[in-house]
């Protein structure tokens, strides 16, 4: 990790993602709301994960954004009709709608996709102990989090294990979902039995010891992180005077 | 006649790791194969290659002369069956009988066909008298036999275990080595991923040595276990027996338990 900000404290970051969420809810329109995926995706490049930034958000929430985007336009009907063909028609109320709501869905998780591409797990959790979370709370975190490319693998091999089988996994919609099925069972289940053993293996080590655990990673705030910190906080606070008080 | 064969094949995962390198292998029906080697030889990636898990990124895979490339995983299953290292990756089931006949089913034969073969893999893997349990309900070594049962079921011509002796007790190796003996007395082709050089020492004529991507060795156990430059070329360690009889000086190329006894014998005699 040698990128500076990378580098920041893990609850600095995070402060970050606090006030792009605070700013998107607050904020109304959604011009703004927009600005803030060109900016995050400046940020991501500055920070050295731009290629994974663009790549997680268009795996992730673009197809979604995409299919609320559509969803709302053609079925939240109004007085004022912008656009229609056949049984589709384009109401003003939908598309101002869908605009709104996919301009917060795309700012927030801008942010936060940034957040988890430049923030190493093992300091987000290490930041969560310091601040006075449990180990048993960071740890259901940290599992969670760490349940996803688990899974993912898990299932690449169930599926191949079925295909083995004569599961035809390849083709229309109704043969893969029916390829799906075979795989909730082994999935769910050996997810379930890892935990498990991932559980065992932790009391093994003392999970649940009373005394006062030690940690071998360090890391601790810098004065760029105070600076950064405070930059958020007098712009967020500006930002509240301008848009309530002034 | 050749039945299987690998021609010049390599294979490249999508993130740029190169698996295996200008493999070339084939098999005749009715062998038992043991492809051994040390983690990361490419042992896994070859038998996925050749029941079509994955496809050649060069060089071709041919079953009965036809070119696996051409189709898919599912539609080579009913020629190579594969018996995956975790039994739990494969049972859905919610009883052992329907996850045996889940193969036969969806090669489409009759219900009558269907319950003969399930019926007939469960008798030789040992499974007969659990048909009505949950596949859970048996111990990780028995759940292995469901999903070889799963495998024989669906009649193919060539299978392939991986590690199958992983996790085994002196019993249930002692079944396994039946149904292998039985299945290529059928004229089935068994091959098989280990790391259990006793296991392949005592019941395997023809083993592949695999290390850094590539066949080192293709012959039989003894030539293998005995050739010193090999096993340190390809990590391997000789079976305890014949290191035993390596380093009594036999000047025999020992590897099984048996032999050891006659050479010690004739010694005692002579």
């Amino acid at each position: 990790m040698t990128n500076a900000i990378q580098k920041l404290y893990p609850s600095t970051k995070m402060s970050i993602v606090l006030a792009v969420i605070l700013f998107t809810l607050m904020m109304p329109g959604y011009i703004s709301q927009y600005s803030v995926f060109p900016i995050f995706i400046i940020i991501a490049f500055i920070s050295g994960v731009g290629t994974k930034f663009l790549s997680a958000f268009i795996k992730s929430i673009f197809v979604l954004v995409l299919f609320i985007f559509v969803f709302q336009c053609f079925l939240i009907p109004s007085d004022t009709v912008i656009w229609s063909k056949g049984i589709l028609t384009l109401y003003k109320e939908g598309l101002e709608a869908s605009l709104l709501m996919t301009s917060k869905i795309i700012a927030i998780s801008s942010s936060l996709i940034w957040f988890f591409l430049v923030t190493p797990i093992k300091d987000m959790m290490f930041a969560l102990e310091k601040a006075g979370f449990s180990k048993k709370f960071t740890f259901v975190i940290y599992s969670t989090i760490q349940l996803i490319p688990q899974m993912k693998k898990l299932s690449q091999t169930i599926l191949e294990a079925q295909k083995s089988r004569g599961i035809e996994t390849e083709g229309s919609l109704m043969i893969r979902l029916k390829a799906f099925l075979p795989m909730l069972g082994p999935l769910v289940l050996s997810s379930i039995q890892q935990t498990e053993e991932k559980v065992l293996a932790l009391e093994a080590r003392a999970f649940s010891a009373t005394v006062r655990k030690s940690s071998y990673y360090q890391m601790s705030k810098k004065p760029v992180d105070y600076l950064v910190i405070s930059v958020i906080f007098i712009g967020f606070m500006i930002f509240v005077w301008w848009r309530f008080f002034k | 006649m050749t039945f299987l064969q690998l021609k010049d094949v390599s294979f490249t995962y999508p993130n740029g790791f190169q698996a295996v390198q200008h493999i070339n292998m084939q098999f005749d029906l009715g062998e038992s194969v043991a492809i051994i080697g040390q983690n990361g030889a490419g042992k896994t990636t070859t038998v996925k290659l050749m029941n079509a898990l994955l496809k050649p990124t060069s060089g071709e895979v041919l079953i009965n002369g036809e070119n696996t490339s051409k189709f898919t995983t599912a539609q080579v299953s009913k020629k190579v069956g594969y018996v995956f290292q975790n039994p739990d990756d494969q049972i859905f089931h919610s009883d052992i009988y329907s996850e045996i006949a889940f193969g036969p089913k969806n090669q489409k034969l009759s219900a009558s066909e269907v319950k003969e073969k399930a019926l007939h893999a469960a008798e030789l893997c040992g499974l007969t008298k659990w048909l009505e349990e949950h596949p859970y309900n048996l111990p990780y070594a028995m759940r292995k036999f469901i999903t070889i049962a799963a495998v024989i079921a669906m009649d193919t011509d060539i299978i392939i275990l991986d590690e199958p002796t992983a996790g085994q007790d002196r019993h249930a190796t002692k079944l396994l080595v039946d149904l292998i003996n039985h299945l290529t007395a059928q004229g089935k082709t068994v091959i098989t991923i280990t790391h259990d050089m006793e296991f392949v020492a005592n019941h395997f004529n023809r083993v592949i040595v695999m290390a850094e991507k590539q066949v080192l060795r293709d012959a039989n156990a003894r030539e293998v276990f005995w050739d010193h430059e090999l096993l340190g070329k390809s990590h391997l360690k000789q079976p305890y027996i014949s290191q035993l009889a390596y380093s009594l000086n036999l000047n025999e190329p020992i590897i099984t338990l048996d032999e050891m006894v006659s050479a010690i014998k004739r010694r005692i005699n002579s």
